[in-house]
């Protein structure tokens, strides 16, 4: 034979009959042709055949099945491009739904970490769609609910999502966030409309909306800083040079005082430019951004009649260097003291990660070597200064950043040496009493690692030092040295031992102010700590692992400041058994996992005696792609035995389940 | 070593000589010596004498070293004889024949005397129609089914009852063609039960003919429908229709459509 | 929200306007503050200097009275400094009143200037915006355990069973007067060990567990309450139900954005880098807890000293990511938490 024999086919069960007699020759052909020209991908033709087909036949469930199919393909460019065995796969509808309860209890002592509350529930409920819409539109819906019940109940709607999006191109309505450049949003969450338009040339967005916050005691959200903005990107010359501009304006209503009373309210504007050049492809890449932000900083006047009025700039540049020899990545940033890119409101004690730092001058430089013989060498060359406007109410820090990591790469069998060093010359003005106005501190660490039989050693050597570099008569300088030993090795391919070996010598100072006069006495340290750790495998996937640490120095007394001599041993035990199995078939799937660890410390001269237990158990079923549910539940236990004010007790047991349907 | 194109299909005009190039790589990692020549027409199917156009072909160069990495191109030439205005056959048959040769080296001292050299060779066919007697004319034979009991074919695994059907195909043209479609199989009222392709084949000659099968699970019992749809050319579609039945008894029975 | 930010609770600012209490008598006159100015940090038994400007808005002359207030904010005692500030001046004419006072005892407090007219009726109040710290120079760090054993890492995610506490005092000042900036950060320092992979085309960062060979390094990445989530966005209430899980990617990965892909610096569980991926900018850093008083990513209109410290001691999380790639072996670190102020 030398025909390929039919390797695939496709089996259709019959839909319900529409004609109840034979259809004709002439029609049955006309179908068979049409599949052909279908199969070799000719819709033009294959669409100029049906269009032959008698009205008669019109009708048939197969005519309408294949006029769909070719319409499809002449009128939807995307999905002609995009089709192909995965992608049929890729886009199918799905609802998605996710249920964690979650109960927590904790009970510390005064002197323990008492930020956690002491005990409550927390539901969270979320429910996400992502369906198809016509002319290959796709819809995503997704819906957060939250009850948190710790001496008040709480329960609110958290996301509201409704995106319509057909590839890149996106028109979202609701709880949405975006970063498409450093001035433009920030992956704030805004709620209202976030339109996104993506072709192969050019990028629009156009945001409309409010950053919603929660008032517990209102129940309710409200919208205290609205923000409106558009930003339009080009992409030229073949995607080699991408150019955008686009503003960004925030506005604040008096409801941002209900948050807090102390909240200023503002507005603010900025306008800003950003580029992406692939100035030599593969070899030479920059990026940047310019602003402009103008701040109303307090639209209602104060007691002091005062009413600030911010404007300044900020730029950065990017860029990335790539040689065969080398790669040097280097940035330079310098944001005015006056720029303000206001993003949402955060809540609880959630830092404004998504804000700017202004007042602040940076470049940066990080260069990485290919090996020049057998010397690997990595170097980093970094400034950075705030105070842009030398402003005497602000103090001023510099500080520069040198670092080295030289590897040298010795033929097989040698010891590997490798040595990083690190320097850092810091400058403030005016600084603090106890420290020198400039000082200088070098780190270096170099460590060798050899193998010999089986067993890996490791020798390190450190140092550290704080140096004065001005005022060398009033601060004497510190340093520190640390030397060791530590070594690994694995018998019976499953139990894993390593021993190591640490000595610490440290000159430091105590620093004391006698009358506003900064009187420094030199403390000496010297700190001994050796232990071994070891961990084998029992049955099955369990593991145990054992560690014991011994210590004699100085450590910092838990009560003050000072360095207390003492000596003392810890050690812990961990046990862990992650267990899955397969029940019926390898889509179902248990997994039962528990984890135990134990941690005692005993040191002498009063400073701890503390067992610390810890343990996990987490028990799930899942059918693979389907649904899950797990049971989870943590218990740590921790008590200094001398000090009734040291002890903690955590539990927190919570049941998840998730499910998808498609 | 790899060639580009890896088959030649021409249409030259009657008199008329074809030029073109071959590219030839080495991708190896030893220089080699190539030797370009031309040869008989060997490909499967050989049953009828073919018109030969081995004798038409020049090489420029025939005989070269390519150094590794290195790519070259050999430019040929096909002049058909003055003969050819009084022959009637529309397309020649011939094979291009790339040897490779390894680079004389010095004898190593000690070694025996007498050595095997291993001369790999790749062989591209070509078509040479004649345009003006280029015909193509393909014609469907009689359609055939037959049932193939379950665990027949002697495989390792057993199977349910299969349906072979067979579409002989005869190339009563004058140059060859390479016939590929599918068959769909409908029910009584037009539904459309099973389609699937019946794959790209080897080349069909002149005067030759050859059975394209298509194997599937039996379908259940009732009548259907039969189609055959296959391009020999672009843009010519052969189709016919056949009336099938599976009895009872799991037979099959083929009725042709006139 | 603000229960957190412990520690250095610097007072709200701008209060409303406080109006008077009419005095069965009279109805207090119109003077106003116009500004004040006043030093911050302080150690014990030094004096502090204030400055009031009062301006009289009234048609006659008037006699003006300041009592400085100051309020202890751990006790909420209130201690009015005397001499009070009295002084006189004439119609629409501001007069600005000093005088240097001793020092209570060391603590903070909040500074109020209420004004009174000749007749002891209140004209207005205002509120200094920064707290006063008196307190002796202090900085101090202890970690427990001071050798943590994180086990047999499972494979996937996996929150490490124990976690470690830091206990902290710091109390410095500049020049100015104000809060020395700190931080207390983590990295760890391996880059003297790690090796990396042979011929490996890129070089991965040494952050994280090194494998005894220097080859192999597992990423770990910390959690502790500052990291958040943001419950506006997340729902995820750190304080009620302690460390988010690790098995959602909105929380390990970052929340998503619409064009596709993560917020990675909005994420939760976050990476610790190791000392050669740090330069001076801070956001190659991976604080912990601390003040800034010149960064506004800190600074907040209820939070002008930047403070985002948590109380001592606090409590810090690790979890690791292992995968098909992590190969078997004993994993090491030198993991340092530093206290680092310029």
């Amino acid at each position: 034979m030398f025909c390929a024999l039919a390797v695939s086919a496709q089996f259709l069960l019959p839909p319900f009959p529409v004609l109840a007699v034979e259809p004709s020759s002439d029609y049955i052909l006309q179908m068979a042709r049409v599949d052909l020209l279908i199969r070799k991908r000719q819709f033009l033709q294959a669409a100029d055949e049906l269009g032959h087909v008698p009205k008669l036949y019109q009708e048939e469930p197969l005519f309408q099945k294949y006029t769909d199919k070719v319409v499809a393909a002449l009128y939807s460019p995307k999905a002609r491009a995009a089709a192909g065995p995965g992608a049929a796969f890729a886009q199918r509808d799905r609802v998605l739904e996710r249920l964690r309860v979650t109960r927590y209890q904790r009970d510390a002592g005064a002197r323990s970490d008492r930020s956690f509350d002491n005990e409550g529930w927390q539901i969270n409920q979320r429910i996400e769609s992502d369906v198809q819409g016509k002319d290959g539109i796709r819809a995503k819906f997704a819906m957060d609910l939250d009850g948190f019940v710790d001496g008040h109940r709480d329960l609110r709607y958290r996301t509201l999502l409704a995106d319509f999006y057909d590839g890149p191109s996106h028109l979202a309505f609701g709880d949405s966030a975006t970063y498409p450049s450093p001035f433009f949003m920030r992956g704030s969450r805004l709620r209202g409309v976030d339109l996104l338009l993506s072709g192969e040339l050019n990028e629009f967005q156009a945001v409309a909306g409010g950053y919603p916050f929660w008032l517990e005691d209102r129940d309710e959200y409200i919208y205290p800083r609205t923000v409106v903005g558009a930003r339009d990107r080009w992409k030229i010359f073949d995607d080699r040079i991408r150019l955008g501009a686009g503003f960004i304006k925030t506005r604040d209503k008096g409801r941002i005082q209900l948050i807090n009373s102390a909240n200023e309210i503002r507005d603010n504007s900025v306008y800003s430019l950003d580029q992406e050049l692939k100035m030599i492809p593969d070899v030479w890449y920059l990026k940047a951004a310019q602003a402009y932000s103008y701040t109303d900083d307090s639209l209602v006047e104060n007691r002091f009649g005062e009413n600030t009025k911010l404007r300044d700039t900020s730029y950065r540049v990017e860029q990335l260097l790539i040689q065969p020899w080398a790669q040097l990545t280097s940035r330079f940033e310098r944001t005015g003291p006056g720029f303000r890119l206001l993003t949402d409101i955060p809540a609880g004690g959630v830092l404004n990660a998504k804000g700017i730092t202004a007042d602040r001058q940076l470049i940066e430089n990080f260069l990485d070597l290919q090996p020049i013989g057998p010397f690997d060498v990595d170097l980093q060359a970094s400034w950075n200064r705030n105070n842009l406007d030398n402003s005497n109410t602000v103090e001023e820090i510099r500080q520069a950043w040198y670092t080295a990591n030289v590897g040298v790469k010795t033929p097989a069998g040698w010891p590997r040496p490798r040595v990083r060093g690190t320097v850092i010359d810091t400058i403030t003005v005016p600084g603090t009493l106890a420290r020198p106005a400039q000082s200088r501190v070098v780190d270096l660490r170099s460590e060798l690692s050899h193998d010999h039989e089986g067993m890996h050693f490791t020798e390190f050597v450190e140092y550290e030092g704080d140096f004065p570099a001005e005022d060398k008569h009033l601060y004497n300088a510190e340093e520190k040295w640390s030397t060791g030993v530590r070594m690994g090795t694995t018998f019976l391919e499953r139990i894993l031992f390593s021993p190591h070996y640490t000595y610490r010598f440290a000159d430091t100072q105590e620093k004391t102010f006698v009358d506003n006069v900064l009187r420094q006495s030199p403390v000496e340290s010297v700190n001994h700590e050796a232990g071994i750790s070891t961990s084998t495998r029992l049955w099955s996937t369990s593991s145990i692992g054992l560690d014991y640490n011994y210590l004699h120095g100085k450590l910092t007394d838990p009560n003050g400041t000072k360095l207390i001599p003492t000596e003392g041993h810890s050690g812990t035990i961990n046990f862990s058994w992650p267990y899955t199995w397969h029940p019926w078939n390898k889509r179902r799937k248990l997994t039962i996992f528990p984890a135990a660890a134990a941690h005692f410390t005993d040191l002498t001269n009063d400073l701890e005696k503390r067992p610390l237990i810890s343990t996990q158990l987490s028990m799930s079923y899942e059918v693979l792609k389907d649904w899950k549910a797990e049971l989870r539940g943590e218990f740590l236990f921790d008590k200094e035995k001398e000090r009734q004010d040291i002890r903690t007790a955590e539990q927190r047991l919570w049941l998840l389940w998730t499910a998808q349907w498609s | 070593m790899e060639v580009e194109p890896s088959r030649l299909e021409l249409k030259i005009p009657a008199g008329q000589p074809a030029h073109g190039e071959l590219q030839i790589s080495n991708r190896g990692h030893k220089p080699v010596e190539v030797r370009v020549s031309a040869g008989p027409y060997r490909f499967p199917n050989p049953n009828a004498k073919l018109p030969s156009c081995e004798g038409w072909f020049r090489f420029e160069p025939d005989r070269f070293t390519l150094a590794q990495g290195a790519t070259t191109s050999v430019s040929y030439t096909a002049t058909p004889p003055v003969s050819l205005d009084v022959d009637t056959a529309g397309e020649y048959l011939a094979a291009i024949l790339v040897d490779q040769y390894p680079v004389e080296t010095e004898q190593p001292e000690g070694s025996p005397s007498s050595q095997l050299t291993v001369v790999p060779r790749m062989a591209l066919a070509v078509y040479i129609g004649i345009e003006g007697r280029d015909r193509v004319e393909t014609e469907l034979g009689p359609l055939k089914a037959r049932k193939i009991e379950s665990g027949a074919t002697g495989g390792k695994q057993a199977h349910p009852d299969l349906l072979l059907l067979e579409v002989p195909v005869k190339n009563l043209g004058t140059v060859h063609v390479r016939p590929s479609g599918t068959y769909a199989l409908f029910d009584e009222e037009g539904h459309l039960v099973r389609t699937a392709p019946l794959g790209k084949s080897m080349p069909l000659l002149p005067g030759a003919g050859m059975t394209i099968p298509a194997v599937f699970p039996l379908p259940p019992e009732g009548r259907y429908r039969w189609v055959i749809t296959l391009e020999v050319k672009e843009g010519t579609v052969l189709q016919k229709e056949a009336a099938l039945e599976i009895t009872k008894e799991g037979a099959a029975v083929l009725e042709e459509k006139k | 929200m603000i229960r957190r930010l412990r520690f250095l609770l610097p007072l709200a600012g701008m209060a409303a306007l406080w109006l008077t209490h009419p005095s069965p008598a009279l109805a207090a006159f119109n003077l106003k503050v116009q500004s004040f100015s006043y030093d911050t940090h302080f150690h014990p038994g030094e004096s502090i200097t204030f400055h009031v400007t009062v301006a009289n808005n009234e048609t006659t002359g008037q006699f003006i009275e300041v009592d400085i207030t100051l309020t202890n904010l751990a006790t909420g005692q209130e201690i009015t400094l005397t001499p009070v500030l009295t002084g006189s001046t004439g119609p629409q004419q501001a007069i600005t009143l000093t005088r240097t006072y001793p020092l209570p005892a060391e603590g903070s407090y909040t500074v109020s200037f209420p004004v009174f007219d000749g007749n002891g009726a209140r004209a207005d109040t205002a509120r200094g915006k920064f707290a006063i710290h008196i307190g002796t120079e202090t900085e101090s760090l202890r970690v427990f355990p001071e050798v943590l054993n994180l086990g047999t890492l499972p494979p996937g995610r996996s929150l490490c069973p124990t976690p470690f506490e830091v206990r902290w005092s710091f109390f410095q000042f500049n020049r100015l007067r104000q809060d020395q900036p700190f931080s207390i950060r983590i990295y760890t320092d391996n880059a003297a060990r790690y090796h990396g992979i042979p011929h490996a085309l890129r070089a991965a960062s040494p952050a994280g567990l090194v494998s005894m060979d220097g080859r192999y390094v597992i990423p770990i990445k910390c959690w502790m309450l500052n990291f958040g989530p943001d419950i506006q966005e997340t729902g995820w209430d750190a304080a009620l139900a302690g460390p988010p899980p690790v098995d959602e990617d909105d929380y390990w990965l970052g929340p998503p954005l619409l064009e596709g892909g993560r917020s990675l610096g909005s994420a939760t569980w976050v990476r610790i880098p190791d000392l050669v991926d740090m330069s001076p900018d801070p956001v190659t850093w991976r604080r912990l807890m601390g003040q800034d008083q010149y960064d506004n990513r800190f600074i907040s209109d209820p939070n002008l000293t930047g403070d985002f410290t948590l109380r001592s001691p606090f409590t810090v999380y690790l979890a690791t990511e292992t995968g098909p790639s992590s190969v078997e072996g004993t994993y090491t670190a030198n993991l340092v938490v530093e206290l680092w102020n310029p």
